[in-house]
């Protein structure tokens, strides 16, 4: 029989309450979408219901880029959970096909709706999107780090980005709908960039969650 | 050990039973020894306990009826990564092989001390990846099957690398012996030491001090 450190039998007794299982990653992936659904309310608040003029083809485009949001905030949040066959390859093709289909509606929609930014307006409107779609995202981006550093994830950094880009493209899905500016060069950077912004922040968050981990175990070693 | 009886132990254990833990780590504490122990050169003892530490705090984690044991050394496996990681040994790591691992591999089929510094060099120098699924499986008698469930991939790819495993160490030591001027190959030797010519189970290669897998659950 094995004997239980005594060391590690105090601190499993001291704090040795219930605990309820977290819930699958599908069910609190879901917080994205109340999310999405207060930024759109949100944005209709402060600068109309633009949005429903918006063609189908950017309805569309929304649409899909929020659910390939909310699939990788799934896979994101599969990260934490110990055990779960995780692998390289599906978070790859996640993070593929959300960049593709971003990439994908942004020419499509130029090819049939262009509408070019004013000249010399160019750098404020990037800025304004850059502003609007961080705006947007800090709060699903908020909640999403909530959710994975409740976990145990065994790649923080790979959680992390994807955590960071479920939230950047939740965030530009609701923005392209209030935004008028087709143009690739605009999008590519105003919208494009809040993506990348918030997929470098959840980056770094993974990066210092695990850096936290391993300075705390060579203390304890020490 | 079954299944059964460990998700029945964890759900008590997410309930805050004492008793529960204390069955669990009974249970689970010689294996993780043993899992920890087959890659590892520093003292196991110390990794076991932050195991269950880590596995305490994150008993939230477990989600019932999933099995236990994947989640269990996935656990393992993330705190010997941090170990390596806060130690910066990485590079270490790739050229080191644990001492315990090496001393289960020198089974009595190889009985000249030169065979086993030789054998201990070939593992030390295979990919990580391929002398993790090599050892699991030919010294320490994993299935296939658990493997995978241990390091979270197919039951195909563990056997892939296994297999790669044993063509590398064999054309790692094949290699050695014609460095050191040791008995040659027979005829034809050097294709069969390539890995692509050769098969685990090729009667004609030198004997490895490995195991064949004993255990079956």
């Amino acid at each position: 029989m094995s004997a239980i450190p005594q060391d590690l039998y105090r601190e499993i007794a001291a704090d040795l309450r219930p605990v309820r299982p977290l819930r699958p990653a599908w069910v609190r992936a879901l917080v994205l979408l109340p999310c999405a659904a207060a930024g759109l309310a949100l944005l209709s608040f402060l600068l109309g219901p633009r949005w429903l003029a918006e063609p189908p083809l950017s309805l569309a485009g929304a649409g899909v880029q929020l659910l390939l949001a909310y699939a990788l905030l799934v896979l994101a949040l599969g990260e934490t959970i110990p055990g779960t066959r995780t692998g390289i390859a599906r978070p790859v093709l996640a993070v593929g096909a959300s960049l593709l289909a971003f990439l994908g509606f942004l020419f499509a929609l130029h090819g049939t709706h262009p509408m070019a930014v004013p000249p010399g307006m160019e750098l404020a409107m990037v800025l304004r999107c850059l502003g609007f779609s961080l705006l947007l995202g800090v709060v699903p981006g908020l909640l999403g780090f909530g959710l994975i550093g409740r976990g145990l994830p065994a790649r923080p950094g790979v959680a992390g980005v994807l955590g960071g880009l479920a939230a950047g493209l939740a965030a530009v899905s609701v923005w392209q709908l209030f935004c008028a500016g087709t143009e690739p060069a605009h999008v590519l950077t105003g919208h494009g960039g809040a993506v990348l912004a918030l997929a470098g922040a959840g980056l770094a968050l993974g990066l210092a969650r695990r850096a936290r981990q391993d300075a705390a175990w060579a203390r304890r070693r020490a | 050990m079954l299944e059964e009886d460990l998700i029945v132990l964890m759900e008590r254990y997410q309930g805050g039973e004492l008793a529960a833990f204390e069955t669990l780590y009974e249970r689970l504490a010689p294996a993780l020894h043993r899992f920890l122990a087959s890659s590892w050169d520093g003292p196991v003892d110390d990794l076991v306990q932050e195991t269950f530490l880590q596995l305490h705090r994150a008993r939230h984690t477990y989600l019932p009826p999933r099995p236990v044991l994947p989640w269990v050394y996935a656990i393992a496996r993330n705190v010997r990564r941090m170990d390596r990681r806060s130690r910066g040994r990485h590079r270490r790591f790739e050229v080191e092989e644990p001492e315990q691992t090496l001393a289960a591999a020198a089974s009595p089929a190889t009985d000249a001390p030169a065979d086993q510094v030789a054998v201990r060099d070939a593992l030390a120098r295979l990919p990580a990846d391929r002398r993790e699924a090599l050892v699991l499986h030919h010294v320490w008698g994993f299935s296939f099957q658990e493997i995978g469930s241990l390091l979270g991939v197919r039951d195909g790819t563990v056997k892939v690398r296994a297999h790669r495993g044993i063509t590398t160490l064999r054309s790692l030591l094949a290699s050695v012996r014609g460095r050191l001027g040791g008995p040659r190959e027979p005829s034809g030797g050097e294709q069969r030491t390539s890995p692509e010519n050769v098969s685990a189970g090729d009667p004609g290669e030198p004997a490895l001090p490995l195991r064949s897998p004993t255990r079956s659950r």
